[in-house]
């Protein structure tokens, strides 16, 4: 009872459960390829007792080198099988792992504290997710193996000797008890690694992408010093796992050694008459000398697989261990799934589009804010301003329903913020954020984010509204040149018009914009001014978080959060 | 194939001992293994053949019950010396190759750095790198070991047992490997390459995906985008599952030609005691010997599929590593020497400025002429000896050492005597630039001059070129026209270290690096000290802002997210003065501050920097008040 709460209590055998049908099937495969050897050692060991005339079988020797040639391919052939459906298992499983894992972190809110660097999801779900798959490959056959195997050899050799069984008795048993005293070890030595790569991974694109800084503030040196030292740390600490993973494979190879050397040293000499025990009614012959020998090192065969398997199955906890603690601490999540949805909501008479009451938020600092309520009626215009840092962002991020609020009440046109009608009521909102990240894909896939509207007409529409057309018009390949990451060839000026397009090319009711007029010229500035301004004059709501007096008198009414600036 | 030469040279440059020592012992383990099993085989059947025979007494079971002991014990300490020393040496190599790879890429130059995504940089640095450790582990140490063992326990087997024993086991075995090796090689090279690729991919459209999330979310599209990565998963496993295919059935194959194997030197050794051309102990031993010689092949297996990998990995991280390197000034060997900058101690610094800096014909002069009694007259040098005076010595020594071919004719003409002997800190002479893919001018022959302690205010509409401009005064771009001076001397001939000392630049987008407050600012200069940082936070109104985070120890998260976009460009702007250089560009500083932190902000800049000459590029009035004077870009 308790071993099975154990089992379930480990979260590799949670992640891995899906597979076990397979594998179960995969590892019978195995073990009957594994004791066919028993069946080719039988026909060596009659073969060469043939050849040293000692033996009373009259069959031939050729008959007994085809029937080892014949089962060998039966072996072979078993083997592969096995491979094939252990591939299978280990596939299924690893495809569940990532679809769980996108699903989760693609919803976790950038407001959450404990949101892993994006670089760091990225190496999970790639590489390490990926050390999956030895694990699923081969550690379930090499344990039915040890299950089994080593006891059906153990009877076979009981009848030829008891001395022989009693060496492997012995002998085996012992490698369990180092296998997992030096696989603990591994095991924390292995997180330790996997760890290390993660920070490794993240400091560098960090670094890659700070490059034009470094250059400015003279720090290549000291930052190639830095990486020199982390890589140099990675390095020493792989050695420590490996060295703790050979060493264990070294213990098993040398009991096994041992116990190989014994068992020919043993059968020589009751050949040889020079010990006379161990045998039943008369000394063993040749042949059954060759049969033990050849089966003595496939008695410790498995448990050498087991434990190289081992290895592989501490480095798979270790991820496993890793997606259960990054699922349990994701504490801030988006609403919703962020599927598309049809805007349908529409406020009655005299009723608000927006409308707020109490809204605070406790920061996980354990700073709360309160915010001001905010009634916007549809085709108003309303500035949020407050010092740096007293929480417009966040504010704006509960209007847009990115966050559910912790207190206070929150409409959109009479309907609450909810689990199952977040993508429904975010549809009502266009977003403009503050430092937009520009997708790996066409300039048009970017602005369109694969929503319904790519007509070439909107798109010149929206484009012209944002004052960015001539600009796109002026690109070798206009809207299908490719942006990179923080949209390069993109200004921060473009970089925001192109945002304020993207938003004229939904038509929404509701405009939410971050610091739409921040680093920008004054004429720029002008430009994302009147294309905001010329959304709401068509009758949408236009709500922003600024402090640029300029934009600030061109709306209707400014709410201040906290003390006035 | 050139890719894998030059990664191959790196490993042998760098670890040639330890990779032979480790291929030595490799051989040595297999070797050992082969002995080992061939001399129990031959030990049994030989003593039961002198058991037989009732000689049993006289047989001389001391040499080989020591050897059976010998070998069982020496295979597996020098089995653990093999995997020590290889893993070693492969993975020291690799940790150099990495740093290697860093620097490589901090030489290339600014807009192509810009072009390199992020990410799919560090699929680079990492995969690649990860992938190279097969070259010597998986590749080069197993198959010349493999082939050295094969060559010797041929030669022994034809001694100990008979020449037709060696020939038919060794012969089939060799030719089947090198089949097994080479046969897939191309198909499995094209599918491992493809499933790399994906992977790759897979990594940068994940990287994306968060980085985008909210806006994602917020157009409806994060379920799209979450379906066509799922979709690239299932793309990248499906080639996976190709290579794993050729890799089970190398591994059939490999299987059959153990047994096949196996079984011929089971007919030989009955035809060779049928024609008693062998003893049954020597066939039994040819028999242990050939089972033992089937472990050299195993693992071969992943051979086929590794080389793949490894060689497009080679390539592109060759690529990388022998990319041109940008043209920096301390590295062009065409450089007249009396151009370098002469660091003469003794020369005093000029510090009062008075004179006007610049009376060139360029549109700026009368503007710089009117500014010039507003020159900061409360600023006090004295605050920074470090920073400023060498600066200005280098200025003075090295302007009548200029040779003037160095200058357009145009320059050298309207020269006074007056600019010669000081000239301007920062002067802009006949600047045009266009980007590298593009015709048209961003800049066209655009003058102007800053004289030293002056703020000059940089306008002009949006995509006029300020942003440009100041790059290249930072040098992060190469005007395509005209020269920039920094105290008379070209930017082109200061070497990077010195030039970096005289000049810092705030640009419109930085990043903050992850770590604590102290670890970002300390970027900028790796010796500051607590009091120091305090004085800068102190300068961008943020010290408030750091203490209730918890001080110079609270950790930033990933690109500063912790912070706001206004906190984060303080910071940002407060690593640039840690640098205490004499001249200051600043793009746009106040950005995302509210006015009246925006006005602190600016007077803190020019407290903490009271002698600095400052270039800003400015659309918000309160930087443009700052300023002594404005220049105009239209």
């Amino acid at each position: 009872m308790s071993r099975r709460a154990d089992r379930t209590d480990d979260p590799l055998v949670r992640l891995t459960a899906g597979a076990t049908a397979r594998l179960r099937k995969a590892s019978s495969l195995s073990v009957v390829a594994s004791l066919l050897w028993i069946v080719q050692a039988g026909c060596v060991g009659v073969l060469i007792s043939q050849l040293t005339g000692s033996s009373e079988h009259s069959a031939s020797p050729w008959i007994a080198a085809a029937l080892f040639a014949l089962t060998g391919l039966a072996r072979a052939l078993l083997e592969h099988h096995s491979a094939g459906l252990c591939f299978q298992a280990a596939d299924a499983v690893i495809a569940t792992a990532r679809q769980t894992l996108l699903d989760a972190e693609s919803r976790r809110s950038p407001l959450d504290p404990e949101r892993p660097a994006s670089a760091e999801v990225a190496a999970l779900l790639t590489e390490k997710i990926a050390v999956l798959h030895p694990y699923l490959m081969r550690y379930a056959p090499a344990r039915a193996r040890v299950m089994s195997v080593p006891v059906v050899i153990l009877l076979v050799c009981l009848p030829v000797s008891w001395v022989v069984s009693a060496i492997l008795l012995v002998v085996g048993p012992l490698i369990p008890v180092f296998m997992a005293l030096v696989g603990m070890a591994a095991k924390e030595a292995s997180e330790k690694h996997m760890k290390q790569i993660g920070t490794l991974n993240a400091g560098l694109l960090e670094r890659l992408n700070a490059m034009t800084d470094i250059r400015i503030l003279d720090a290549a040196a000291q930052t190639l010093k830095d990486f020199r030292e982390s890589a140099s740390e990675l390095h020493t600490r792989t050695m420590g796992v490996l060295r703790i993973a050979f060493l264990s494979s070294t213990v098993l190879e040398l009991f096994s050694a041992i116990g190989v050397a014994m068992v020919a040293l043993y059968t020589g000499f009751v050949l040889l008459g020079e010990i006379g025990f161990g045998y039943w009614s008369r000394p063993f012959g040749i042949g059954e000398a060759v049969f033990v020998l050849m089966l003595a090192p496939e008695f410790f065969q498995p448990l050498r697989d087991l434990a190289s398997a081992w290895h592989d199955r501490a480095a798979a906890q270790a991820v496993a261990e890793e997606l259960e603690i990054l699922a349990e601490n994701a504490t801030l999540r988006i609403p919703g799934l962020g599927g598309v949805a049809a805007p349908s909501f529409v406020p009655q008479p005299h009723q608000a589009l927006l409308r707020s009451t109490d809204l605070t938020w406790t920061t996980p600092a354990g700073k709360t804010l309160f915010f001001p309520d905010i009634l916007a009626y549809p085709g108003e215009r309303i500035a949020i301003r407050g010092v740096s840092g007293a929480g417009k962002s966040t504010l704006l991020a509960l209007l847009a329903g990115q966050l559910r609020p912790q207190s206070g009440e929150l409409e959109l046109a009479g309907h609450a913020l909810g689990e199952d009608n977040a993508d429904h009521w975010r549809a009502h909102i266009a977003w403009m954020s503050q430092s937009p990240w520009f997708i790996n894909a066409s300039l048009r896939d970017n602005l369109t984010l694969g929503g319904s509207n790519d007509n070439a007409q909107d798109l010149t529409h929206a484009l012209s509204l944002a004052s960015i057309k001539p600009l796109v018009d002026n690109l070798p390949r206009g809207l299908d040149t490719q942006l990179g990451e923080s949209g390069n060839g993109v200004s921060g000026g473009e970089a925001r018009r192109l945002t304020l397009a993207r938003l004229a090319l939904t038509g929404r009711p509701l405009i939410l914009a971050d610091e739409p007029t921040s680093d920008l010229d004054a004429d720029t500035a002008a430009a994302v001014m009147d294309g905001l301004l010329s959304l709401a004059d068509k009758g949408s709501t236009l709500i922003v978080a600024t402090h640029d007096p300029q934009l600030m008198s061109r709306m209707n009414r400014i709410v201040t959060i906290g003390d006035e600036a | 194939m050139k890719g894998l030469m030059l990664i191959a040279q790196l490993f042998w440059q760098h670890e040639r001992g330890p990779l032979l020592r480790g291929w030595l012992l490799a051989t040595v383990v297999l070797l050992f293994g082969i002995a080992l099993l061939g001399l129990s085989g031959w030990f049994i059947t030989a003593a039961g053949v002198a058991g037989l025979l009732g000689v049993g007494a006289t047989f001389d079971f001391f040499r080989p019950s020591a050897g059976v002991r010998f070998l069982a014990l020496g295979r597996t300490v020098t089995r653990y010396g093999e995997r020590v020393l290889n893993h070693d040496a492969t993975l020291r190599t690799l940790a150099l190759l990495r740093v290697q790879l860093l620097a490589a890429m901090m030489r290339q130059p600014v807009q192509k750095l810009a072009q390199t995504r992020g990410s799919q940089t560090l699929n680079r640095l990492t995969a690649d790198v990860d992938a190279l450790d097969g070259l010597t582990l998986r590749l080069m140490t197993p198959i010349a070991a493999a082939i050295c063992c094969l060559l010797i326990a041929g030669a022994l087997l034809a001694w100990l047992t008979h020449p037709l024993m060696a020939l038919m086991v060794l012969l089939p075995l060799g030719a089947g490997c090198a089949a097994i090796l080479l046969l897939p090689a191309r198909r499995s090279r094209a599918a491992a390459s493809e499933a790399e690729q994906l992977a790759q991919q897979l990594r940068s459209g994940t990287i994306d995906l968060l980085r985008a999330s909210t806006d994602l979310l917020m157009y409806g599209a994060m379920q799209r985008h979450l379906r066509a990565l799922i979709g690239k998963d299932r793309q990248a496993r499906q080639a996976l599952a190709t290579v794993d295919q050729l890799e089970r059935r190398s591994g059939l194959a490999l299987a059959l030609l153990v047994t096949s194997c196996s079984t011929l030197a089971l007919l030989v050794g009955i035809y060779l005691v049928q024609s008693e051309r062998m003893t049954a102990a020597q066939a039994a031993l040819g028999f242990f010997a050939t089972l033992a010689i089937t472990e050299v092949v195993a693992p071969l297996r992943r051979c086929a599929a590794e080389l793949g990998r490894i060689m497009d990995a080679a390539s592109r991280v060759s690529a990388l590593l022998g990319q041109t390197p940008d043209e920096s000034p301390d590295e062009s060997p065409d450089e007249s020497p009396d151009e370098s900058p002469d660091k003469s101690p003794d020369k005093s610094p000029d510090k009062s400025p008075d004179k006007s800096p610049d009376k060139s014909a360029d549109k700026s002069a009368d503007k710089s002429l009117d500014s010039t009694p507003d020159l900061t007259p409360d600023a006090t040098p004295d605050d920074k000896p470090a920073a400023d005076p060498p600066a200005e010595s280098v200025a003075v020594a090295t302007a009548p050492a200029r040779s003037a071919p160095a200058r357009s004719a145009h320059a050298s003409q309207t020269r006074s005597f007056a600019e010669i002997r000081t000239p301007p800190a920062l002067q802009f002479d006949r600047i045009s630039y266009a980007a590298p893919d593009r015709t048209q001018l961003i800049l066209e022959d655009f003058s102007c001059s800053l004289a030293t302690r002056e703020t000059v205010a940089l306008t002009g509409a949006s995509g006029r070129g300020k942003s440009t401009l100041l790059q290249l005064a930072a040098r992060l771009l190469h005007p395509t026209q005209g020269l920039i001076r920094i105290n008379g001397q070209s930017l082109q001939h200061l070497p990077e270290g010195e030039f970096r000392q005289l000049l810092t630049l705030l640009p419109q987008r930085s990043v903050l690096l992850g770590g604590t407050v102290l670890e970002s600012l300390r970027l900028a200069d790796q010796q500051l000290d607590e009091e120091a940082a305090w004085r800068v936070l102190d300068a961008v109104a943020m010290s408030a802002v750091i203490r209730n985070a918890g001080g110079l120890s609270a950790r930033l998260l990933e690109a500063g997210s912790g912070l706001s976009g206004g906190e984060r460009r303080r910071l940002a702007l407060a690593r640039n003065l840690v640098r205490q250089a004499p001249i200051l560009l600043l793009d746009e500083p106040t950005e995302g501050l509210d006015a009246a932190t925006a006005h602190t902000v600016l007077d803190g800049i020019r407290r903490h920097a009271p002698a600095a000459t400052i270039l800003v590029a400015a659309h918000r009035e309160a930087e443009r008040a700052w300023a002594d004077r404005t220049e105009t870009l239209d």
